[in-house]
């Protein structure tokens, strides 16, 4: 590499080690790579950045940092990548702040590609305004299948994997285990708004594809952030499930595996997150001791797969924060990442026609992705496919401060993961009808 | 006490006297465990009546006051901001015009939906027709994405002032439950007739039911219109069997307590069982325990009845089998071998006593009639003998002195055994003992080479009556060496320990048979053709005089051991 171009890296870096700093220092309004004046794609992201979620936007951010100086060293070495300008704010994940957001970001700062957003129902919200405004939205957090079947449209894309993608693999983790230990009670508690809801119905719908026969035992909607978990913990007891499907998320699932170590719940019945129990700062949470029969998953490991792409998107992650990241984190690079070589594709065409055909079918190669696999934005319903790894903690130090990380894993190719075309129709069908744009 | 109560009268039938002691013991162990059993059984029936008591009481109603306050002061907030929104100023042409958004109502309104406890809020025609939804935070699926299968047709609705509570929409498959508050919105210019409605969370409201549980055993529940009963987590649960009405928060919505005494009581109930059933069966372990103990014991008491009937019946050689426990009744067949075996002694001398006190006599008067004329026979007869020259008449003669003699001796010896002197003991050294006895026994040893060998240390002592030890010994060594054939050893050795000397004297002559050994000591047995069978019997009298006993050991054809156990002198003495 030329001595100059190790200089700009060098500084890149820098730059966005500080920019890291302060983001963790303070919320807000928060702009990383390149001048509005030099860009040659401006991203509007948000993400929530205080309360219980906070560490999904810190890493989110540090994501997109990542992103920006690769992109920044591939131009530098001649390749034909984007300026990319990305702008980050504060949702509080709030449907209403979200979309005021949004509608800034489109209005007054010339956003070409909306980004971001960790809940589902703030998505949905900002999903409906893309679709207003004719606007490009990248979801790099969120889960909702809803999103690019029933409501989809074409403005919105998605680069993590969703809640069907997520419960498909966790049923077929179930339905092994029901051959290993006959478990037949189950219990849900997921969030009360959209992305627990869909993830309940995509867990059924993927169980009863499956012919996995099971009870429905109890099924609890706390609501986002609840304070205290403890009747539904009581409630979950009295149930006796064999297993426990949860699909709260971030600080919640602390909160809630905290409570339920309390009491008795976790001697009786399994609990398994499928979707974003694996999430770095869980395992840290953990300490060196985790509660017994946990399995998790979550949208990106640290330790799986075993590539070069994910040792180097994990270690220029802890490079730039010193500290290991959270899922957020690749998602929010792919966004960027996915955005860049749409922008390859389409030459440098930025109108949201050309980009969007660019994104369709678009195939990029992820951290996420094992070996010799690569991850593709389906054409139809604009949502990425990936491969999804469930394990269970094991002992692991290489990812200080947490001591235990996932193992003993069974690993789902994307492939396997795919909706039938039968369920496909069905819930594409009820999209409602969209002008092409 | 009442001569007729029955604890008297059980006392009675207890000590029937055909009743035996284990018996008694037995019944009487198992009325005492069940009389403790019932006692604990009734003390513990007050106890659980008293806990229940103190759980469902005036603590509750106070609970139950409290709670229904805290659900009432979330409603009346509820209630303020639908009024707030309800009578904006904007909020008719707000309705009128959605085409152009009011910022100030559109921002009031998306900032009130991202509340937590609610879903969004909804706006009705006059026929109660959806006509715009704002999803908030919590919502999800209908009617914010999508309405074809929503309605609030049919719901309960109650009226608070001008406020209606439509619902509520109890949970579903996949569905949490709702509930709305509406209102009319002002009046405007266009003077529509829009209501407002706010969606909430059900469980919003049941949440702050959390606290007013206690211990499982009262759950609060809230009993809602339609006549559901929803939990804390705001979904429906089954109606309770028993419950406690709490006070109003709305009409129709009512505040109650499921009182399941069996969530505390359950486990005091299982321990009770448990404890009846462990009770029960250790009273039947007892009734097994005394029931075998009984069958043994009442076998080997037969063994001490059976030994006391022989006894009775004057066996007194009957002894009982060793036990194979060393327990009372081990210790106290010993016992009874023991006073067995006294017994048999104490007859034994006192027959013995009784025979010596009769042969005394006699032989005092044989011995008074018979050797004074022995006396003067004898005189006569040596007179005779010295005039007589012819030789044949003078052999005779001698014969006749010879058995006036022996005469003379058989009648001193039965003076000797029937009227024995008392002993005077003093201390006595066995070399010197051993040393007259061989002197003795000498004349008898010339001619038939029977060695008589005496091994004695110089400084052993016995404190005993001298004349009547040399007698014995002599009279013991005159055995040994009559039933020695020529050529013959006979031992006379001492030995000291344990505070006695121990004096052997063994010979290895014809010995005795079994049969014999057991009648040598009987006065007038003897084995020998001329002895008068005194000999043994006075030194057995003259030992015990002593203070000594007598072993004699003896196998025919080999020889016999005599073993003499003499107190030894000390100087403490």
């Amino acid at each position: 590499m030329h001595p100059m171009r190790i200089w700009a890296y060098c500084l890149l870096t820098l730059s966005g080690l500080l920019v890291s700093v302060s983001a963790s220092a303070e919320v807000g309004r928060l702009e990383l790579g390149v001048p509005a004046s030099q860009a040659d794609l401006t991203m509007g992201c948000l993400y929530p950045m205080t309360e219980r979620a906070a560490i999904y936007g810190h890493d989110s951010i540090l994501g997109i940092q990542v992103a920006l100086n690769e992109l920044q060293a591939r131009r530098v070495a001649g390749e034909p990548v984007p300026r990319v300008r990305v702008i980050v704010d504060d949702d509080q994940s709030k449907a209403s702040y979200g979309v005021s957001l949004a509608k800034s970001y489109i209005h007054k700062d010339g956003v070409q590609v909306l980004c971001g957003m960790v809940s589902s129902g703030v998505a949905l919200a900002v999903s409906q305004l893309a679709r207003q405004e004719k606007v490009l939205m990248i979801g790099t957090d969120h889960a909702s299948s809803r999103m690019t079947l029933e409501n989809g449209h074409p403005y919105y894309f998605r680069v993590t994997n969703d809640t069907w993608t997520s419960m498909a693999a966790g049923a077929r983790y179930l339905q092994a285990l029901q051959k290993k230990t006959g478990w037949k009670r189950l219990a849900f508690i997921g969030p009360d708004y959209e992305y627990g809801h869909v993830s309940r119905d995509d867990l059924h719908e993927a169980l009863n594809q499956l012919g996995v026969k099971f009870e429905d035992v109890i099924e609890l909607w706390p609501r986002l952030y609840e304070p205290d978990y403890s009747p539904y913990i009581a409630a979950l007891e009295e149930a006796k499930p064999d297993i426990i499907v949860s699909a709260i998320w971030g600080g919640d699932f602390h909160a809630f595996v905290k409570q339920a170590v309390g009491s008795r719940l976790l001697e009786t019945s399994r609990l398994a997150n499928f979707d974003t129990g694996a999430n770095y700062d869980f395992l840290v949470s953990l300490g060196n001791k985790a509660p017994a029969g946990l399995i998790l998953s979550a949208r990106h490991h640290n330790n799986w797969p075993d590539t070069e792409r994910n040792r180097s998107f994990v270690e220029r992650f802890h490079q730039l924060s010193g500290r290991y990241p959270t899922y957020a984190a690749q998602g929010a690079y792919t966004g960027v990442m996915v955005m860049a070589k749409a922008f390859e594709k389409t030459g440098g065409v930025t109108d949201s026609k050309a980009l969007i055909h660019a994104l369709e079918g678009l195939e990029i190669a992820l951290p996420e992705d094992p070996p010799g696999t690569f991850s593709r934005i389906d054409p139809v319903t604009h949502q990425i496919q990936q491969s999804q790894a469930i394990g269970t903690p094991v002992s692991n130090t290489d990812y200080p401060p947490a001591q235990l990380m996932l193992g003993d894993w069974s690993v789902y190719s994307a492939q396997e993961l795919q909706l039938d075309s039968a369920t496909l129709k069905r819930r594409l069908a009820a999209r409602k009808p969209f002008a092409e744009p | 006490m009442n001569l007729d109560s029955p604890f008297h009268v059980l006392l009675q039938w207890l000590a029937r006297p055909h009743r035996s002691l284990v018996a008694r013991y037995t019944l009487l162990s198992v009325v005492v465990m069940s009389v403790a059993l019932i006692t604990l059984a009734i003390f513990y029936e007050q106890l659980a009546k008293d806990l229940l008591n103190r759980l469902t009481g005036e603590r509750l109603d106070a609970q139950a006051l409290s709670t229904a306050n805290r659900l009432s002061s979330f409603l009346d907030d509820r209630f303020y901001q639908l009024s707030a929104l309800s009578n904006h100023p904007n909020m008719p042409e707000f309705i009128v015009d959605q085409s152009r958004l009011i910022s100030d109502v559109d921002s009031l309104l998306k900032l009130e939906g991202d509340l937590p406890f609610m879903y969004g809020v909804l706006f009705f025609d006059e026929r109660d027709r959806l006509i715009k939804v704002l999803p908030g935070q919590s919502a999800s699926g209908e009617p914010y994405w999508g309405s074809e299968h929503w309605s609030i047709a049919g719901l309960p609705v109650q009226w608070v002032g001008d406020v209606e509570v439509i619902g509520p929409l109890l949970p579903k498959a996949g569905g949490s439950g709702s509930f709305l508050i509406r209102k009319s919105i002002r009046v405007g210019r266009t003077n529509q007739r829009v209501r407002i409605a706010l969606h909430l969370r059900l469980a919003s409201l049941t949440e702050l039911l959390v606290s007013a549980g206690m211990s499982g055993v009262v759950a609060p529940l809230l009993h809602v219109p339609g006549g559901a009963f929803v939990d804390p987590t705001g979904r429906q649960v089954k109606a309770p069997e028993q419950w406690h009405e709490g006070p109003m928060i709305l009409p129709g919505w009512q505040l109650v307590f499921s009182v399941e005494p069996g969530a505390i009581l359950k486990p005091l109930n299982d321990a009770r069982w448990w404890l009846y059933w462990v009770a029960a069966g250790f009273i039947g372990f007892i009734l097994i325990v005394f029931f075998t103990l009984s069958r043994q014991l009442r076998s080997r008491v037969s063994t001490l009845l059976q030994g006391a009937h022989q006894l009775s019946m004057g066996d007194l050689s009957y002894r009982l089998a060793q036990q194979p426990q060393d327990d009372e009744i081990g210790h106290v067949a010993r016992a009874f071998n023991v006073m067995a075996e006294r017994l048999a002694q104490v007859m034994d001398q006192t027959v013995r006593t009784e025979n010596l006190a009769v042969l005394g006599t006699f032989a005092t008067g044989v011995a008074h009639e018979v050797r004074n004329p022995l006396a003067t026979m004898k005189t006569t007869v040596q007179a005779l003998l010295r005039r007589e020259q012819e030789p044949e008449r003078r052999q005779l003669l001698s014969d006749l002195v010879k058995e006036i003699d022996r005469l003379s001796r058989v009648t001193n010896d039965l003076l000797e055994y029937g009227r024995p002197h008392p002993p005077k003991p003093c201390v006595v050294s066995v070399a010197q003992l051993f040393e007259h006895t061989g002197a003795m026994v000498a004349p008898q040893l010339q001619g038939r080479s029977i060695e008589l060998v005496c091994e004695a240390a110089g400084d052993l002592q016995i404190f005993v009556d001298p004349d009547q030890a040399q007698q014995v010994l002599l009279n013991l060594c005159m055995n040994a060496v009559q039933a020695s054939p020529d050529g013959a050893v006979v031992r006379l050795c001492a030995e000291t320990g344990q505070g006695r000397v121990r004096i052997l004297i063994v010979d290895q002559g014809c010995g005795i048979s079994a049969e014999h050994l057991q009648q040598v000591r009987q006065p007038f047995f003897t084995l020998k053709p001329r002895g008068t069978g005194l000999g043994l019997s006075i030194c057995q009298q003259l030992l015990e005089a002593n203070g000594a006993r007598m072993q004699i050991v003896s196998v025919l054809g080999e020889g016999t051991h005599v073993t003499l156990d003499f107190p030894a002198f000390t100087r403490f003495l």
